[in-house]
């Protein structure tokens, strides 16, 4: 099975098919709000995992390691 | 190239300005504190972008004076800009609106959009005057509403349209004043901020569409809602709604808000012209709960009533 990590990563990937830096999403500017929602939405439906507003902070969503984190708990 | 400032938060603006800065000269972005100007921090504001966090409209004032802006822009900005303001720039202000005016003047109008059973919503950019949402009309792009959308997704539907707009009205707009549309008073409709949609309850006399569409109309997963949850009450006690699907038409089952069946990932509930499925509610503290814990918790039976 496909650990969370690789699999938030193919996510990010097939959405914004360019290279990125996994420890700087938002910060970097590579993530906007949009792209938040969008993943959000993907990940409720591949991992079957609301993740709630009061998540949805920076810090949760800089790194794919903290995002994994998050649909792991 | 002109001096242009605008007055504004959210990705739509930070978006409009990276516009802007491509062809004139950007004196400043007005915004209130910096959190917002990034959509509570949910993305990242460029480098260059230096906002000047204005609270009050007196701070605003000072900062015109002193950048002399010939064009105004106010993007998603919650503050009404008064008189003395609307004389500064001599190309006038233009202000975002996320609903076709006349028709949707005001506050929350995405949502109300949605709960009203409207198939086709708008983005419009006008002059501000010395009303609200009531200046002429530049232009204005009119669009679908999915019949599964929530307020969320039209919000961000309104910001992606708005934005390519915006593109289209620039190079006019900075040469000169346009004449616009006047708005046809008779049409419109405004609402307030303090305005909530029957209160934020969700009645089961009504038809199992129009639950429907009260319910997503104020659905902004995954974001905080912070206009009104929908709720009823189940056995004295509140019950918050985030989502639900109608499964039958003309079906039957006792009277309105009754409780028809329920198992582990549903409860079925009579409405006025058949029947719907609550599928996602929380507790009184509107934290989210499974339906199993909302059935031990709220005592639910076969026949229990909602209201």
């Amino acid at each position: 099975m496909m650990k969370t990590e690789e699999h938030i990563v193919s996510i990010i990937k097939k959405m914004k098919s360019s290279d990125f830096d996994e420890n700087n999403l938002i910060r970097s500017g590579f993530l906007d709000s949009f792209d938040m929602i969008k993943l959000i939405d993907i990940i409720a439906t591949e991992f079957k995992k609301n993740i709630e507003g009061k998540d949805i902070t920076e810090e949760n969503f800089n790194s794919v390691k903290r995002i994994a984190a998050l649909v792991d708990r | 190239m002109k001096k242009i400032l605008i007055i504004g938060n959210g990705k739509i603006a930070v978006d409009c300005a990276s516009i802007v800065k491509k062809e004139h000269d950007l004196v400043g972005i007005v915004t209130e504190p910096r959190a917002y100007l990034s959509g509570k921090s949910l993305s990242k504001i460029p480098e260059w972008m230096q906002p000047i966090e204005a609270h009050d409209v007196n701070k605003i004032i000072s900062v015109l004076r002193e950048l002399r802006p010939d064009i105004i822009f106010s993007i998603n900005n919650f503050q009404l800009l008064k008189d003395e303001i609307l004389s500064i720039p001599p190309l006038g202000i233009i202000n975002f609106h996320n609903g076709p005016l006349p028709r949707y003047a005001g506050l929350n109008v995405c949502s109300w959009a949605i709960i009203n059973g409207e198939t086709e919503h708008g983005v419009t950019w006008h002059y501000v005057d010395k009303g609200v949402d009531s200046g002429n009309i530049i232009a204005q792009k009119k669009f679908p509403i999915g019949e599964n959308e929530n307020a969320l997704h039209l919000i961000m539907k309104c910001i992606k349209e708005g934005i390519m707009l915006f593109s289209e009205i620039l190079p006019e707009v900075t040469t000169h004043r346009v004449k616009g549309i006047s708005q046809d008073t008779s049409q419109r409709t405004s609402y307030k901020k303090s305005e909530l949609p029957n209160n934020g309850n969700v009645s089961f006399s009504w038809d199992g569409k129009r639950v429907y569409n009260f319910i997503r109309g104020l659905n902004f997963d995954p974001l905080e809602n912070s206009f009104v949850r929908p709720h009823c009450i189940l056995n004295n006690k509140r019950l918050y709604i985030d989502e639900m699907e109608v499964i039958k038409i003309a079906a039957a089952g006792g009277t309105c808000g009754r409780i028809v069946t329920f198992d582990d990932n549903k409860i079925v509930v009579q409405v006025m012209d058949g029947q719907i499925a609550l599928k996602r509610v929380r507790d009184e503290q509107q934290r989210l709960m499974s339906m199993s814990e909302c059935v031990k918790s709220y005592n639910i039976q076969e026949g229990s009533q909602i209201t």
